[in-house]
């Protein structure tokens, strides 16, 4: 074997490594984001419509975290089921928004506009993939995403014109404004951009952060609510954002609340 | 066990418009209507050694997937003489609402679902059709979107705001 094809097959290899945990973060992402809103069914949200609206939300991203996860499987990656019960918490690729709920209306509305924004900028520079598999899935799962955010900008322009929770609105946006951007910490863009077929630069950090302000701006006008304070150009993601085993605190409470019952009744099937 | 050939004549003669006409006894589990009319049994292919079935979710998270793959399999399992049965679902294309059959319409409006209708005019999939969200109950459209998520993935909550009554809008995906 000559040392260009060696090569080649090295970088094939570390290509799939990064594309399997690329899978992950999008799995893990959408598990803990459809695990936390189904704790709001508990704590109620203000009409019976947007409990039912969230519970019907929150599946949805649950059976998007499966088909990500069943990509993962497909590249070398843990079962589903392994990942979520049995993985050590520490090889969760999720950003922390995804499990960093307080149960608060204006929160909740806030965070999840800001992460289905956020979301909605890496799955849109992912549409032109080559990759047929996660081709399907983006295209697909796009489609569904609007109604995500539909929902939410709803409430997030309703919530922001009331005197009463307008002051909420804009607390909770600095809470997670770097936390969505935060999501769009890709692993290595450029091996991934490679092993997907998308143009040079289309996954880099800023190209994903333009296109998140791109989508963002035009909700922030019809709130009538200004950006956070910040000079736009140090918004990136950080090193803080959860991604490669870095969570924050909160974050093993919530898998141990994902894993309790699973853990207690081991046999159980539902 | 179940018996999977009954006969040997059915199975040979098995076609693809055999197999769909074979499914339309499979409903979806959350609505009142045949996965064949709903427009997911994408495509049917039968060889003398096996059956092949794509089916297309309506939403990538619908609880009801497992289910209708099991009924389906199932299904298959009475008429396949034999055959291999393969069963996948597929996301591209994806589903909408435009591969709903006129008679399927018919019973979701029935059932408290408005949707466009085959003989609306201009024709049920437009852009036209689908801004025009007209109560299932009164045929009213003095009506406005709850939430754009009601019971079920597929459908929106509305409300008419002229018999009070609420109800639910299949979504255009």
């Amino acid at each position: 074997m000559t040392q260009t094809a060696l090569n080649t097959e090295a970088a094939s290899a570390s290509g799939k490594q990064v594309l399997l945990d690329f899978a992950l973060q999008l799995a893990d992402d959408e598990f803990l984001v459809g695990h936390t809103l189904c704790e709001l069914f508990d704590y109620s949200g203000p009409s019976l419509e947007s409990i039912v609206a969230i519970l019907s939300l929150a599946q949805d991203e649950l059976g998007h975290a499966a088909v990500f996860y069943e990509l993962a499987h497909s590249l070398g990656g843990p079962t589903e089921d392994w990942a979520i019960y049995h993985r050590p918490p520490e090889d969760f690729q999720s950003a922390n928004i995804a499990h960093n709920r307080v149960l608060d209306w204006p929160m909740t509305v806030v965070r999840m506009a800001l992460y289905e924004h956020a979301d909605a900028a890496r799955l849109d520079a992912l549409n032109p993939t080559t990759h047929e598999k996660l081709g399907d899935l983006v295209y697909r799962v796009a489609k569904e995403e609007r109604f995500h955010r539909q929902h939410w900008e709803a409430w997030f322009v309703r919530l922001a014109h009331l005197p009463d929770s307008r002051q909420n609105v804009v607390r909770a946006l600095a809470e997670y404004w770097q936390q969505a951007i935060d999501v769009l910490d890709v692993p290595d863009a450029a091996e991934l951009e490679a092993e997907l077929g998308l143009d040079a630069g289309a996954l880099s950090p800023p190209a994903l952060v333009d296109r998140f302000l791109s989508g963002v701006r035009p909700l922030f006008d019809r709130a009538d609510v200004q950006l956070p304070a910040g000079n736009p150009s140090t918004w990136l993601p950080g090193a803080h954002s959860g991604r490669r085993g870095a969570h924050d605190a909160a974050f093993n409470e919530v898998i141990g609340e994902v894993r309790a019952v699973h853990e207690r009744y081991p046999e159980g099937r539902w | 066990m179940r018996t999977i050939r009954t006969s040997k004549a059915p199975a040979e003669t098995l076609t693809p418009d055999g197999v769909r006409e074979a499914l339309r006894s499979v409903e979806d589990p959350e609505l009142p209507v045949s996965i064949v009319d709903l427009g997911i049994v994408h495509e049917v292919q039968v060889t003398p050694d096996r059956v092949q079935v794509v089916l297309m979710p309506t939403f990538v998270g619908c609880p009801a997937l497992d289910v209708i793959r099991d009924r389906v399999r199932e299904r298959l399992e009475e008429i396949a003489g034999g055959r291999t049965i393969e069963l996948e679902y597929k996301f591209r294309p994806a589903w909408g609402p435009e591969r709903i059959a006129g008679t399927a319409r018919k019973s979701l409006r029935q059932t408290g679902v408005s949707l466009p209708m085959l003989d609306d005019p201009g024709g049920p999939d437009t852009d036209a059709a689908w801004t025009r969200v007209d109560c299932p109950y009164c045929g009213s459209t003095n009506v406005v979107m709850d939430s754009p998520f009601g019971p079920t993935l597929c459908r929106a909550s509305y409300y008419c705001q002229d018999c009070k009554h609420p109800f639910e809008r299949m979504k255009r995906l």
